[in-house]
């Protein structure tokens, strides 16, 4: 091979290992934080590629996109997604999808209960419950303090649970 | 001060109703797949050739890449390896069958579940590390200056070092990728020439595959390592040891991760039993649920892995091309490694191909590097 195409093989080469990392390493996790937020396969499979062309296009700068990078490009790829479908809350479109596949009445209640939290406060609790980030990985991602993050966290676990169990809970009553 | 009298806390409530966890392994993989395709995309609009990374399927990538969500954090080594270059898994569309366990399968699993009971684990006192260390063998290649594809099998070794308080740093040493000495002399020079390319990738930006990665508590990839979905390894202790009890836990976890019910229970205690991180009562415990899932056969008597010989404990894919196997030394109980056996000939390969294996191996040290 000639050395110019050895030289191109070799960019091109290194780009696809960093971008193959980082999309080992984010993809499964992207994709289920679609589909918790949205309300099918189809969108979520869409809002994924956006994400990665988007992370392909950064590797290009031998950038080697972090995990926590990546999900900031869906944070903001969902927020694009949800102001031009206009839809006031993706997360109830999808939550009306799992209940109508016959779940248990418990698992409609919770869900139920989450859609009536505060949407900050939802996230928050979404994201370390289901995505499993840490309250900093959450505090980086909503461009917060980790404190403002335990805070609502705090706040949003005490609202859920007030909300499940309203007859039964004397203390959720005072804030 | 929020006190809730809810059994298992928020966490294990709002984890119960995750929609994420329903989300089925086919849909990931056509997500996986079109997400990797942006970069032949964007290499034919620029009008350069594209290498073959993402594009090699090596035979049959399904098993290696279910849930890899979950395998990648409990398998840390292996899995990470394979998905890097075998990410793309092909999804078809299967109907579950299972005759049911065979009574000799179950009965290899039962007497590994006596065997975990009676030898006891080893003991990873402060300061020292359970030393897991891994070899797999896997795919590479690379696309010559004319076109053509080179491909040719390579092995990884790792080692995960554990420290005795597992919230603490854990060590991850990933290793160079090693073609096989039957390879081909154009597919070892490939091989040379990739390795060198990511030793010194260019502006000085480390290879993120190979060498020393540390992360407290083992979020190498930003959570925690789990046992299986939903329970961390931190909390393996809160998982039933009662095997039907513990099966029926991991089918309600991993409701379409996979293609079938069966073959998403196999994976996970797979995967499990693999992290050499399990206490052995749970070990024991998965032995015995895996003894109760439909389909699972003894593979072969005398499977060798890397040099060394246990029992290989299988279940077929539900296309019946190949079958992936747990290893297990019949004295200790210990799961020595896995394989995937082809089952039908599959390019070129004859059926009884072992295309992929993965070697454990565990031990307590006492530094890390």
């Amino acid at each position: 091979m000639s050395l110019q195409t050895v030289r191109k093989e070799q960019v091109v080469l290194e780009r696809e290992k960093r971008f193959l990392a980082t999309h080992a390493a984010c993809h499964d996790r992207i994709y289920r934080y679609f589909r918790r937020r949205t309300d099918n396969a189809a969108t979520a499979e869409d809002l994924c590629a956006e994400v990665f062309r988007i992370t392909w296009e950064k590797t290009s700068q031998n950038e080697s996109p972090s995990v926590m990078v990546v999900f900031g490009i869906a944070k903001n790829v969902l927020r694009n997604h949800d102001r031009s479908a206009l839809r006031s809350s993706s997360l109830l479109g999808a939550l009306q999808l799992e209940r109508d596949q016959e779940r248990c009445r418990d698992e409609s209640s919770i869900h139920e209960a989450l859609s009536r939290l505060r949407p900050d406060d939802r996230e928050v609790l979404l994201l370390t419950y289901w995505d499993g980030f840490s309250s900093t990985e959450v505090s980086d991602l909503l461009n917060t303090s980790a404190t403002a993050v335990r805070m609502r966290l705090h706040r949003a676990r005490k609202a859920l649970s007030h909300l499940l169990e309203p007859e039964t809970q004397p203390e959720g009553a005072e804030r | 001060m929020s006190k809730t009298s809810m059994p298992g806390g928020i966490e294990r409530l709002l984890q119960s109703v995750d929609p994420g966890h329903s989300v089925s392994e086919a849909e990931v993989a056509t997500s996986r797949a079109r997400s990797l395709s942006v970069m032949s995309a964007d290499a034919r609009a620029e009008g350069t050739t594209v290498t073959r990374l993402a594009s090699r399927i090596p035979p049959h990538t399904t098993s290696r890449g279910s849930r890899p969500r979950v395998r990648r954090r409990l398998v840390l080594a292996s899995a990470a390896a394979a998905l890097l270059v075998g990410g793309i898994v092909i999804a078809d569309v299967v109907r579950p069958n299972g005759p049911g366990a065979t009574a000799e399968a179950a009965e290899v699993l039962n007497d590994a579940a006596e065997a975990t009971i009676r030898t006891s684990d080893p003991l990873v006192g402060p300061g020292q590390y359970l030393k897991i260390e891994t070899k797999a063998l896997t795919y590479g290649g690379m696309q010559a200056a004319d076109g053509s594809d080179i491909s040719w099998q390579e092995t990884v070794s790792d080692q995960l070092y554990i420290p005795a308080d597992k919230e603490a740093e854990w060590v991850w040493d990933r290793g160079e990728r090693i073609p096989l000495e039957s390879s081909s002399d154009a597919a070892k020079a490939a091989a040379a020439e990739t390795a060198k390319l990511l030793q010194k990738g260019k502006g000085g930006l480390p290879n993120p595959t190979v060498g020393i990665q540390r992360a407290p508590g083992g979020a190498f990839y930003g959570t925690a390592p789990m046992v299986i979905i939903g329970t961390s390894l931190q909390d393996a202790g809160s998982l039933p040891r009662d095997p039907q009890a513990l099966l029926d836990l991991i089918y309600e976890r991993t409701k379409g991760a996979n293609k079938t019910p069966e073959r998403a229970a196999f994976v996970t205690i797979a995967d499990g039993l693999r992290t050499g991180a399990v206490p052995a009562d749970l070990r024991a415990a998965m032995y015995k649920a895996a003894a109760l899932i439909p389909g699972v056969v003894v593979g072969d008597r005398q499977a060798t892995v890397d040099g060394r010989t246990g029992i290989a404990i299988g279940l077929a894919s539900p296309e019946g091309t190949s079958r992936d196997d747990i290893i297990i030394d019949p004295a200790t109980g210990l799961v020595i490694g896995e394989q995937d056996v082809l089952l039908k000939d599959f390019s070129g390969s004859p059926a009884g191909t072992v295309s992929s294996w993965t070697s454990v191996q565990t031990s307590v040290v006492d530094s890390a590097p």
